[in-house]
């Protein structure tokens, strides 16, 4: 906790108890004095007694508070009686007053939230692991945080709507993640989020508005010129803008992105099963035969993404029919444009008789359900694609017939997420990119290659660096000056001749990417890879960089000998 | 198959079935107790920890700790022996008859964890 949290909570705790303290303070002062000079008793030789501080502090502390033990420590006289009662009526009304106080004090909500900022940022600042700050926790951040979870990273949230905050507290996720109601572009919540500390690695910048983002974007690069920042932005101009910031910073653009993918399913589907694939959607699989619908299509609304994906389908010479309701979204592209709502008239004149797919885009999840069903009456062959604005529409669209559902906001959690955990996926899909335009058979063995090494659904993407933290045995025989070959790392600790489930994608070495490297490739020391192997053998292969009797079992094929003994028996060739 | 995986795993196992030899009888009868068996565990420990001696793993690490809780127990049990019979004269009475079997049933179960930590390996390299 820092000293002006410390400060604030103690300044707003004492100035509300101010008065209420001093009263207590004053009525106890009166009590107990009068209780000491009563005369009380003569004792045995007919002396009057008194009362001592103390007894009548005792006293007092248990009539104050109505627990009322009786006459203590001996019988009281008359007039000790009588001030006993006076004592009891102010004592007790002031005690109420001071505890009414304490209740009104606790409801307090700046008391609460000043609290709570004070234990969110003790927290953040006992964390030991590496973490990313996630500001907005709305769709795209909780299926980011599932992600980042379930990858093993740590992340704080900062999330201005008090009822995202609530529910990120009852997710069940494998670490606890820590998550503060406050406004992010306030600095001060920055800093209560650990901004500043070493261990926070990544500002990911998520909430839907631009302004907030930049404001964000900007505070970030001021207070850390190092950290990376990942910053949503759907118009070109504040693009731009967060770009000056400078720094490693990376805009995602969920209306460019969706748009890349939509479009993606109509004119390149291998590709784009192959994307999906490698996300780990459920059931997809790489040995299924896909085609690219061409043909005529019909893309209902022409809003910030439809003018994207409307672009994109053009430059590929796909035919595009626009149905928009607004007259000045479609005034320039009036030759392939229909005005008005999509219903049976308009779709009618769209020509959705001869079209072979349609493109539900709208930002309103029961108008993309609606002309869906609308459409699926007219002409049953038509593949649909239907874009899903909220999660929570999630049962209605799976009963919807339609051939594929996009979410824009789990695109974009699984680009930020790859962004973080696999930043060489970026390099090898510019890569496919490319083989699609150039040789259409080369992107056909690549897919052959990763559906017969690896295989099955839901692969995993996995990063490795070649260092002491993370590959321990390879540095160790680096460091003794033996080949380690790539190959080697993914060979079956069970049998060395056959392999582990997995495909070496991209090898980077001082800033040179290879995309597939060889199989024969000489491992260097700060080499980093990236591999794409089935979940289930990610521990067996972790384990093999990191024992260095497996290793050498792996690299050489003979079993080293584990004891000193038996190694010193080993030079002097005896075993 | 390799001389060292042999020999190794015939002393670990060894050194956990004298023990268990060692421990098994009536606790406090001393007749059931046999000192030339207790000697024998101690020494097979002796070597058992010997080899362990060396392997970098963590898995190496544990059986070498496992070992020497072994030894600890077992000189403890060798001491108070030595010292009832030649020290305090009072005997193998059934007090520090049962001392003595019970530090030696703690060896044994660290001794079965070190077996169980060998099977577990050796199942686990799936060789």
């Amino acid at each position: 906790m820092s000293a002006s949290q410390l400060d604030r909570v103690s300044f707003i705790v004492l100035r509300h108890m101010r008065t209420p303290l001093i009263i207590l303070v004053c009525v106890y002062a009166i009590c107990i004095l009068g209780m000491v000079l009563m005369p009380g008793l003569p004792d045995a030789n007919g002396n009057t007694t008194y009362m001592s501080f103390f007894h009548a502090y005792y006293f007092l502390a248990y009539t104050a508070t109505t627990t009322g033990f009786g006459e203590l420590p001996g019988e009281f006289s008359n007039e000790q009686r009588m001030w006993a009662v006076v004592c009891l009526y102010i004592s007790v009304v002031t005690w109420l007053y001071a505890v009414g106080k304490i209740i009104s004090l606790v409801k307090n909500p700046h008391l609460q939230s000043a609290i709570e900022e004070a234990r969110f940022a003790r927290a953040v600042k006992r964390k030991s692991r590496d973490f990313y700050i996630v500001c907005g926790f709305g769709d795209t951040g909780s299926l980011l945080i599932r992600g980042l979870d379930d990858a093993g990273l740590s992340a704080v949230v900062l999330e201005a709507d008090a009822e995202r905050i609530k529910a990120l507290e009852l997710r069940d996720y494998k670490s606890k993640v820590l998550g503060l109601c406050a406004d992010a572009t306030v600095p001060r919540f920055l800093l209560d989020a650990g901004i500043e500390r070493t261990n926070c690695v990544g500002m990911l910048v998520l909430t839907s508005n631009e302004e907030v983002n930049l404001k964000i974007a900007v505070a970030t690069r001021l207070l850390r010129p190092d950290l990376k920042i990942i910053c949503r932005s759907t118009s070109l101009v504040n693009e731009h803008e967060i770009l000056a910031i400078g720094g490693d910073i990376h805009v995602v653009d969920p209306f460019s992105i969706f748009a890349s993918y939509l479009s993606m399913i109509i004119y390149n589907p291998t590709m784009h099963t192959l994307n999906e694939w490698i996300s780990g959607a459920v059931g997809v699989r790489l040995d299924r035969n896909i085609c690219p619908v061409y043909g005529k299509w019909i893309l209902c609304g022409y809003g910030r993404m439809g003018r994207v994906v409307y672009k994109k389908l053009m430059s590929k010479n796909i035919d595009v029919t626009v149905i928009e309701p607004s007259v000045d979204n479609i005034s320039k592209i009036s030759e392939h444009a229909i005005l008005g709502r999509a219903n049976t008239e308009t779709l009618e004149r769209a020509g959705i008789d001869e079209a072979v797919g349609i493109v539900a885009g709208t930002n309103n999840d029961t108008f993309n359900l609606n002309m869906l069903h609308t459409a699926n009456q007219m002409n049953p062959q038509l593949f649909s694609i239907v874009r899903q604005n909220n999660h929570q529409d999630e049962i209605l669209f799976e009963k919807a017939n339609v051939d594929y559902i996009m979410q824009p906001s789990l695109v974009i959690a699984r680009i930020v997420l790859f962004s973080i955990t696999a930043p060489l996926l970026k390099a090898f899909f510019g890569h496919l990119r490319e083989l699609f335009i150039q040789d259409r058979n080369a992107l056909a063995d690549i897919m052959a290659r990763l559906e017969r090494e690896v295989g099955g659904e839901k692969p995993l993407i996995k990063s490795i660096v070649i260092n002491h933290s993370s590959t321990k045995a390879v540095c160790q025989h680096l460091f003794l000056d033996r080949d380690v070959k790539l190959a080697d790392l993914y060979r079956d600790p069970a049998n060395r001749d056959e392999f582990l489930k997995a495909v070496p994608m991209v090898h980077k070495r001082r800033g040179v990417l290879t995309i597939l490297p060889p199989a024969d490739l000489k491992l260097h020391l700060g080499d980093e890879l990236l591999f794409c192997m089935k979940k289930q053998d990610k521990h067996l292969f972790m384990a093999s960089l990191n024992n260095q009797y497996t290793l050498e079992y792996l690299i050489t094929g003979k079993e080293p000998a584990r004891g000193s003994l038996f190694r010193w028996l080993e030079r002097k060739g005896f075993a | 198959m390799n001389a060292e995986k042999v020999i190794f795993s015939f002393i670990v196992v060894l050194a956990l079935t004298l023990n268990f030899g060692f421990f098994i009888g009536e606790m406090v009868d001393p007749t059931h107790h046999n000192i030339y068996e207790l000697f024998a565990t101690i020494f097979v420990n002796f070597l058992a920890t010997g080899l362990k001696l060396g392997d970098r793993t963590q898995v190496g690490a544990v059986l070498l700790s496992t070992s020497l809780v072994a030894n600890l127990q077992l000189i403890a049990a060798a001491a108070v022996w030595g010292y009832v019979v030649n020290f305090s004269g009072t005997g193998l009475t059934t007090e520090n008859m049962s001392m003595i079997v019970s530090l030696a049933g703690g060896a044994l179960i660290a001794n079965v964890i070190s077996v169980v930590m060998l099977v577990t390996e050796t199942l686990m390299s799936r060789r």
